[in-house]
């Protein structure tokens, strides 16, 4: 996004950085045959459109909504992809969902804010983050179709640039889904392009393939043992090798709960679950005895719900290489049960009728594979010999199925013994969004830890000093969201609300999860960075108001929590006395409030305070320091750090924030956490006046969609001296108070502020009227003030009052050509008796700041 | 034991069954002469040699373990339950993978006469044991199919390459016994090992001596004789032709005869047509005479193909093929497991062998040949699955423990 695309300008994809729009993703874009490859040129073609795939700026926020759009074609265009599988489209729609993908990454990496190198507190000038591992070449299995194009995703989400060696089983499907995805990119900003690649090199291509994983940075490798070794043997000593390799997974029965039938059902069930091909399916039931009597005695009361589950579901019978290979190990162990003195003595086979399942009693401890479609082992193994026992096989481990009454002891062991994953038969198949797989999380794999150790002024976070690429939606709406939509917004995701207004009985609530909370809070702690309070040296004290749903104080604990500033969370509190000596006791020099309250403080300990003499930063939010108390601060206690704490609301959460270079109300938005449009007012002498419209991108708590936050505000345009590129504004007040008359925009706060400085700063409210000639502005004031203020000049009411006219028309350069040039607009002032006499709001009773009687 | 004396001695010699065990029908079928005739009463014979091995084996359990006894019971089979040859399937068979982790002996440790390991390729090797008679009466049906194929000539020498482990002391590796054994029917010129010892329990593939020996055998122009693994002939072939060696013309009354393992690399089996091209085309020899035998440890009656390639089954053993899943069996025309049942084994219980094997049994007046016995297809291994899910599977295992 550059300085101007921002303003509505959603069209100018020329405009983003280092994408070129309107990119071919035909197949021959992304897709290399074996025959392409082998001319050296067409190779080179390959490593150079990799390199530029490494360039291209990855945004985290733009990958989202591609994907997230992807998964609703997906959804709602199924018939345009009769080559999935209808259960292959479940998983990739169910995948692709942004709330999916957020949660995956909010497990696997930490979080969307670990995309940023973020300075760590405790070291000094010491920076940490993630990046992408840069080249990812992946080669996935011929048993799972569907799984390339999720691994691919995998390595989207983490900024990688992606090489797929496409297999005999899912390369078509995934190779059409790329295409699919890659031309829906286009239609944005292509910032896929070069990022995702498809070689068909058949894996006796060693010379090719070696060169193809030399470009990669690392070499995502699913299959068996064999496969793994054959890729391990091309790659350079170096070379991070990632391998998904295949695994085995066990029942353990609790000698408490050798009775458990219910136990004994969902064991069956795992026995039956799609023929136990998955690593996590269950090849062996161990119980925790050395009794092989009981051994034998639970497989036959076993068998009865074995025969009943297996008759549920039909059973295919496997292909010649599998069925003799499971018949192989049926009949040698058949004949085993022979040995001994008498049949069964230490092995028993127990088959379906119509051989549709098999259990394989044996009266040893050593884990053995089955050779799956319905065969289990079971065995006796006691929980002390359980480490021996699984000593040689911890490169294989993966799930157990745990039934018993002492489930943690039990988990405990098989953990100490090697399993990575503990769940109750039934489940073991079933995972879930985050889950480490074999215990590794895929995303985390993908990624390389970072450590920047530099010293940097100011500098919380690396993420504003680059641009985001947003996703803009062409399809989406453009409603806008008002402040009484906002309120009907569905509130049933959020985990912690906070109040939004609403004056009558029930407050109106603004709901965040926890990790769009946690998300917000740490942008804006980067923005008290960036405005220049400093960790090392400063000590906080939280003088926000807090309690009653209100955001404020603990708001800012978060944020000070965040990076780890030493902070006296004090709140607004009523006991000044207490809260100047807190100030002055522990040597606080930084204030964190409301103006009105600081100046409150400041006025009540005065004394107490210059004593003191050590408060020297002050971080306002909730208004504004108006003139007189900007110089009582300067002149009284030498106090010129003044900043803005944050921009925000509780509606959408923080804004923006003030770097030391943002003087006047002018902001850099958190634009990691908002998108911002500016709607210019219409207006006819061009003032640049701009509603400030935000759509916030990764909550999941309230949706803000084009949200009007009811604030004015104009664009800065061109670069920051902080060298951050997030956008700028300055704030100009809120929506209600710009207001158009005799053709021309005015804003209820600049005169405000222009009576505030000639000291009036009690009640205003603005009427404007119209009768034929033209608009009227009438500002109406309380008389007791001016006449107070008046009174030692000695001078009659309408001498007052023109004198009051003339401030206006030269402090306001606007309404003076309105009035005196253009005569378009007639300025009056008008004294009324008592407040009761303004026109107040029927629903809250306030004071009306602008009244529009036209 | 007297498994070192495998050589000399054991050629010449014969002995007879009546010598041990007084199972006449044994005998009497075993020394049958003509490989693939069978005479009248033959039904009759084979069953009553069946009767005869099984009760003496069932006898000789007794001594030993209650194995044999209790499979029988088991299986709820009797050998009054054989009264013709249809009879024959339900005889318990073993399978051979279960020779791989027991022994099973039929015979008292001192009558052991020979003691072989199979090849195997991964890790287990089957350990079976002979008595003097079990292996005596399988060679002695090598000579008469060697005999009948025409295949002796004692009045002339040969050079022989054998693609086989050079002996070294006490080897038990059955196939090395074989080809050795296997040089008795034309005296011996020369003879060339391609897996030559180097000490230490090691064999090296010696590729460009067997090139060389070829080479050699070319110039001296006599009948030349290569027996053993396809793989290394295989690779030696292929060598040959990417050195661009010029074809060679061996001696017309050349043979070869291989047995074992098909695989070359990544389990990519060799193909029997492509290796017998190349052999026809590199050293010379006329199709005929590229034979192939299939035999195993587990199962030591001779089969060796016709001259149209396929393994015919000999008086001295019958084949089934059962359904994989069920072990039913399926007759002719469909793949199943490979079930041999002979009389000939007295040391082992090894008289009905499910074999690792993935067979077609086909009607004998199919092939052409002239001989009207049944002959059977090798078409896999069983239980030699790419493993398609991402368990892990037990081969993977014990590959790596």
């Amino acid at each position: 996004m550059n300085n101007k695309s921002y303003k509505n300008d959603k069209n100018d994809k020329n405009n983003v950085n280092s994408i070129d729009a309107g990119v071919d993703v035909g197949i021959d874009s992304f897709y290399f045959s074996e025959q392409k490859l082998n001319n050296p040129k067409m190779l080179q073609e390959l490593q150079n459109r990799v390199i530029s795939g490494t360039t291209n700026r990855f945004d985290i926020e733009y990958v989202l909504d591609l994907l997230d759009l992807f998964s609703k074609q997906l959804e709602t265009k199924s018939h345009d992809y009769q080559f999935c599988s209808a259960d292959e489209m479940i998983v990739f729609i169910q995948f692709l969902k942004r709330e999916n993908l957020l949660k995956k990454i909010d497990r696997e990496i930490g979080g969307l804010e670990y995309f940023d190198i973020r300075k760590i507190f405790g070291d000094k000038d010491f920076y940490q983050g993630i990046a992408p591992l840069g080249v990812l070449s992946h080669v996935t299995p011929t048993n799972a179709t569907g799984l390339s194009f999720l691994a691919l995703i995998e390595g989207v989400v983490t900024g990688n640039v992606n090489i797929l060696r496409v297999n005999s089983k899912d390369g078509d499907v995934v190779v059409r889904l790329i295409g699919e995805l890659l031309k829906l990119d286009c239609q944005y900003k292509g910032m896929l392009k070069n990022k995702l690649f498809c070689i068909d090199v058949d894996s006796r291509n060693q010379n090719l393939l070696k060169q193809i994983f030399f470009m990669s940075d690392a070499v995502s490798m699913w299959g068996g043992d064999v496969a793994v070794n054959s890729v391990r043997e091309l790659l350079p000593p170096q070379k991070k090798f990632i391998v998904w390799g295949h695994k085995i997974s066990f029942v353990y029965v609790d000698f408490d709960s050798f009775d458990n039938e219910d136990a004994m059902k969902n064991i069956a069930y795992e026995c039956v679950n799609g023929e136990q091909s998955a690593c996590s399916s269950p090849q062996v039931i161990y119980l925790n005895t050395n009794d092989f009597g009981q051994v034998k005695q639970y497989a036959k009361k076993f068998q009865s719900y074995f025969s009943q589950e297996s008759k549920r579901m039909k059973f295919d019978r496997p292909g010649n290489s599998e069925l003799s290979e499971l018949s192989n190990v049926a009949i040698v162990h058949d004949l085993e049960s022979c040995l001994g003195a008498t049949i069964g003595d230490n092995a028993v086979l127990l088959e379906g009728e119509s051989k549709d399942y098999r259990i394989l009693v044996e009266n040893e401890m050593n884990l053995k594979a089955s050779p799956l479609f319905r065969t289990v082992w079971i065995r006796p193994l006691p929980l002390e010999h359980l480490p021996a026992v699984l000593f040689d096989f911890r490169d294989y481990l993966q799930s157990a199925g745990v039934v018993s009454s002492n489930a943690i002891q039990v988990i405990d062991r098989l953990i100490a013994a090697g399993v990575t994953r503990i769940t109750v038969p039934g489940k073991m198949t079933d995972s879930f969004s985050g889950e480490a797989h074999d215990g590794k999380l895929a995303l985390n794999q993908f990624i390389r830890h970072i450590s920047v150790r530099y010293p940097l002024k100011n500098v919380g976070a690396f993420n504003d000093f680059f641009k985001t690429i947003s996703f803009e939606n062409t399809n989406a709406s453009e409603k806008i969201l008002s402040k009484d939509q906002f309120k009907k917004n569905d509130k049933s995701k959020g985990e912690v609300f906070f109040k939004s207004g609403g004056s009558s009985g029930v407050p109106a609530v603004s709901a965040f999860t926890y990790r769009d909370y946690e998300r917000e809070m740490q942008y804006a702690a980067d923005g008290i960075i960036a405005a220049g309070f400093s960790v090392e040296e400063d000590s906080a004290i939280n003088l926000f108001f807090g309690g009653g749903l209100y955001g404020g104080m603990i708001s800012f604990f978060t944020i000070l929590e965040k990076i780890k500033a030493k902070q006296y969370p004090m709140g607004a509190h009523d006991d000044l006395q207490m809260v100047a000596s807190t100030i002055i006791q522990f040597k606080i020099n930084t204030l964190f409030g409301m103006p009105s309250y600081i100046i409150k403080l400041l006025k009540n300990y005065e004394k107490e305070l210059l004593a003191y003499g050590g408060i020297k930063k002050i971080f306002f939010g909730g208004e504004h320091f108006n003139k007189d108390q900007k110089k009582y601060l300067k002149e009284i206690f030498k106090i010129d750090f003044l900043r803005s704490a944050s921009y925000g609301s509780v509606d959408a959460g923080p804004l923006g924030y003030s770097c030391e270079y943002c003087n006047d109300g002018v902001h850099h938005l958190h634009h990691r956490l908002h998108d911002f449009k500016m709607i210019p007012l219409l207006d006819e002498n061009n003032s640049g006046l701009c509603k400030l419209i935000i759509t916030t991108k990764s909550r999941l708590g309230d949706q803000i969609v084009n949200y009007d936050i009811g604030d004015v505000g104009e664009a800065i345009v061109g670069p920051c001296q902080c060298g951050r590129v997030s956008p700028r504004f300055r704030l100009l007040g809120r929506t209600g108070d710009i207001f158009r008359a005799g053709g021309t925009f005015f804003n209820y706060m600049k005169i405000e502020r222009i009576l505030s400085d000639c000291n009036y700063k009690d009640v205003l409210q603005i009427v404007i009227e119209g009768n034929t000639s033209g608009d009227i502005l009438k500002l109406i004031l309380l008389k007791q003030t001016v006449v107070k203020l008046f009174a030692k000049k000695n001078k009659s009411m309408n001498e007052i009052i023109l004198d009051l006219k003339m401030i206006l028309l030269n402090e306001y350069a606007d309404l003076s050509v309105a009035v005196e040039d253009e005569k378009i607009l007639g300025l009056d002032i008008v004294l009324l008796e008592s407040e009761q006499c303004f026109v107040s709001s029927a629903s809250s009773g306030k004071i009306l700041r602008v009244v529009d009687k036209r | 034991m007297a498994e070192a004396n495998i050589d000399k001695g054991v050629q010449n010699k014969w002995c007879q069954i009546g010598d041990y065990y007084g199972l006449k029908s044994v005998e009497n079928l075993c020394l049958l002469k003509a490989p693939y005739d069978r005479p009248a009463g033959y039904s009759g014979l084979f069953i009553n040699a069946m009767k005869e091995v099984l009760e003496h084996h069932l006898k000789m359990s007794n001594n030993n373990s209650n194995f044999y006894k209790n499979l029988f019971n088991h299986k709820n089979f009797s050998t009054k339950d054989l009264k013709e040859i249809g009879d024959l399937e339900k005889i318990p068979f073993i399978h051979a993978n279960f020779f791989k982790k027991h022994e099973i002996l039929s015979i008292n440790k001192e009558k052991v006469f020979l003691h072989l390991t199979s090849s195997g390729t991964t890790g287990q090797k089957s350990q079976v044991f002979f008595d003097e008679w079990s292996i005596r009466s399988a060679q002695k049906m090598v000579d008469n199919i060697f005999e009948y194929y025409g295949w002796v000539n004692e009045n002339s020498f040969a050079n022989y390459l054998l693609y086989t482990y050079e002996p070294e002391e006490g080897s038990k590796l059955g196939t090395a016994y074989t080809d050795n054994f296997l040089c008795k029917y034309v005296p011996v010129n020369k003879v060339k090992y391609a897996l030559k010892y180097y000490g230490s329990n090691k064999h090296h593939f010696d590729i460009f001596g067997v090139i060389e020996s070829l080479k050699q055998f070319e110039k001296e122009n006599l009948p030349v004789r290569i027996f053993g693994f396809p793989s290394f002939f295989y690779f030696t072939l292929e060598k040959m032709r990417e050195l661009n060696v010029a074809p060679l013309k061996l001696h017309n009354d050349s043979l070869v005869f291989l047995g074992g393992g098909w695989k070359k690399h990544q389990n990519e089996a060799i193909e029997k047509k492509d290796l017998y091209k190349l052999a026809n085309e590199l050293l010379g020899i006329p199709d005929e005479r590229l034979r192939d035998g299939f035999g195993s440890v587990e199962h030591c009656i001779p089969y060796i193909e016709c001259r149209n390639h396929n393994f015919h089954v000999p008086v001295w053993s019958h084949v089934i093929i059962r359904d994989l899943l069920t072990l039913e069996n399926i007759g002719y025309d469909r793949i199943g497991y490979l079930n041999f049942i002979s009389p000939y084994i007295t040391s082992m219980p090894a008289n009905s062998v499910l074999m690792g094997d993935l067979a077609v049994l086909h009607k004998g007046e199919r092939c052409g040949c002239g001989i009207m016995q049944d002959y059977f297809q090798i078409v896999g291994r069983a239980g030699k699955s790419a493993n398609k899910s991402c368990a892990i599977s037990a081969s993977e295992m014990l590959r790596n423990m």
